[in-house]
């Protein structure tokens, strides 16, 4: 049961790291690995909404998920659909605290890969690894430096 | 306080007829599951399954009784004979039929007899039609013809709870027994799948395995490295459960006590995962434990549901992780679904009577193609060959889509 675990605190407030960093169709200026990002469907229930959409990275691997947003809670979960491959399943929690005037932003992976894929587990983990810690260091680069200032 | 009493189970699996014949097919290691020949296999992802062969139903019933019903009606009609024979009862004559009750668990209903009697509907039109087309496919069918064909007049049920049916059945079994409103519950679950509407169905639900047609009796892989969903089939598995008090006024052999159940929810979306930290799953166990009076440290082995979809394998480590604590190491844990096949309504059951026999014999049934365990389940599976075991206690775990879980505890 492969997991991976970041969390980082951010100078924002959670609703606000919760808006920005779940606006898919932005996702292109927030991480820098993907090309493309684009929301195809959107359902609206009270709290919570469901998203399914498209990925494209860098390497021009291309896939579907679905991600739902609790905006009560201030919760995400995500699942890889189509292709899983190289994955068994993929699954993603983000959660978002309160810490101070800021938020803890904790993201958490579970997955399994496919025994076919051609990247060892370890290899695999050592990258998505590297690529969380990184994605949030730019996220709070980049939500840090837009902080809008208090007016009056 | 009532205590209920295991005295007798009967079953109709691909392995073959009676509880023996389930119990040598699990205690071998190896599957009996084969490519289906019962229709086409040919347009779907799956073309693998536990087929019960052996059984055909006019050994068994009258033909008025046949043309009139499924194929899962059979099964189950069967398999109650069986259980009672077993038990040694007659109903009306050990036991007064009014504090007799039935408990049926069933995911899919009857679509062999539908699929055909639907077809005549558009050819023919109305007239073409079986009169017995409706009660021949609603999932409480079983219950309604095993009732009259025995004159069972007590509080009964039927259960639709996607895989984890029969363990509801078995759960509001004993709780019927434990509140006094019967003295005998006969308790189960029955299933036929195959058929080329239900077996669609079964592909869209997206938990059978697509991977296995080349070699089906290593496509079902509970916990494996190589997991990849299941491969389900036909069956049906009854046990009799009777108050303690009545069962030893009336000399009965009890093979074990329901000692202890739980259920939980998980539901989770989309509608066809669970919940993938298995917190509501792991809270199931330890309540079904603490009904028995017991804790892990008291177990024996786990008879989990190893359903072979890779994050419902995942999320029931998890939950067994939880659940067992400190003791994981010392928890053998077993399952027997991949030997014949996940048998849907009948899979809590047939699960079940495996577990009757490891207490009996003292024998742990290595998992069928559970070679190499995927990466983080660390628990001490049973592999490769049989295992001796001196258990005084084993927790049956089984599961369906949407959350639902049901927990057993038996006891010896």
């Amino acid at each position: 049961m492969p997991r991976i675990r970041h969390s980082i605190d951010i100078n924002r407030r959670p609703v606000d790291v919760f808006a920005i960093t779940n606006d898919i169709d932005n996702w292109h200026s927030l991480f820098d690995e993907y090309g493309f990002s684009q929301v195809i469907k959107r359902e609206n229930a009270g709290r919570f909404t469901k998203l399914v959409f498209r990925l494209r990275n860098n390497d021009g691997a291309e896939w579907q998920s679905w991600r739902i947003l609790d905006s009560v809670e201030l919760v995400a979960i995500a699942e890889r659909d189509e292709p899983l491959f190289p994955f068994r399943y993929m699954h993603l929690k983000w959660t978002y605290t309160s810490v101070g005037n800021g938020t803890r932003m904790t993201w958490t992976q579970d997955f399994e890969l496919d025994p076919a894929a051609d990247i060892p587990e370890a290899a695999a983990m050592a990258r998505m690894d590297a690529h969380g810690r990184e994605n949030q260091q730019r996220i709070k680069r980049i939500l840090e430096a837009s902080r809008p200032t208090a007016v009056g | 306080m009532r205590q209920v009493a295991v005295v007798g189970a009967g079953s109709i699996t691909p392995a073959g007829v009676g509880i023996d014949a389930l119990w040598a097919q699990v205690l071998s290691g190896r599957s009996c599951v084969r490519r289906i020949d019962r229709f086409d296999p040919t347009p779907y992802l799956c073309q693998v399954a536990g087929q019960a062969d052996t059984f055909e139903a006019a050994d068994w019933l009258p033909m008025r009784v046949i043309r009139k019903t499924d194929r899962f009606t059979h099964l189950a009609m069967a398999a109650v004979n069986l259980a009672l024979k077993d038990a040694g009862l007659v109903i009306g004559d050990g036991v007064a039929s009014e504090r007799v009750g039935l408990m049926v668990g069933n995911v899919m209903g009857g679509w062999e007899f539908a699929e055909r009697e639907i077809r005549k509907l558009w050819v023919d039109g109305v007239r073409g039609m079986s009169p017995y087309q409706a009660t021949a496919w609603f999932p409480a069918a079983p219950q309604g013809n095993i009732s009259i064909a025995l004159g069972i007049k007590g509080r009964s049920r039927t259960f639709v709870c996607e895989r984890a049916s029969g363990g509801y059945a078995l759960i509001h079994a004993a709780e019927t027994i434990r509140r006094g409103q019967a003295d005998v519950v006969i308790a189960g679950g029955t299933e036929q799948p195959l058929s080329p509407y239900a077996w669609l169905c079964n592909q869209t639900a997206n938990y059978l395995t697509r991977y296995g047609n080349s070699q089906p009796d290593q496509a079902y892989r509970p916990f494996d490295r190589r997991h990849a969903g299941s491969v389900i089939g036909e069956g049906s598995t009854f046990l009799i459960l009777e108050n303690l008090d009545h069962a030893q006024a009336r000399g009965a052999d009890v093979l074990a006590h329901l000692s202890g159940w739980a259920v939980s929810t998980d539901g989770y979306m989309p509608y066809y995962t669970s919940e993938p930290y298995g917190q509501a799953l792991s809270a199931a166990m330890l309540a079904s434990l603490h009904r028995a009076g017991i804790g892990p440290s008291d177990l024996g082995l786990v008879l989990a549901d190893g359903s072979a979809v890779p994050r419902e394998d995942s999320s029931e480590v998890a939950a067994l992780t939880a659940a067992l604590g400190r003791f994981k190491d010392g928890v053998p844990v077993i399952a027997a679904k991949s030997a014949v096949g996940h048998l849907l309504g009948a899979a809590a059951a047939t699960d079940t009577a495996v577990a009757l026999r490891v207490l009996e014999q003292g024998l742990l049934p290595p998992i069928a193609n559970l070679v190499s365990p995927a990466p983080g389940f660390d628990l001490d599976f049973v592999m490769s060959a049989p295992r001796p075991v001196r258990a005084g206690h084993v927790l049956v775990v089984s599961r369906g889509m949407g959350g639902v879980n049901a927990c057993l505890t038996l006891s010896r």
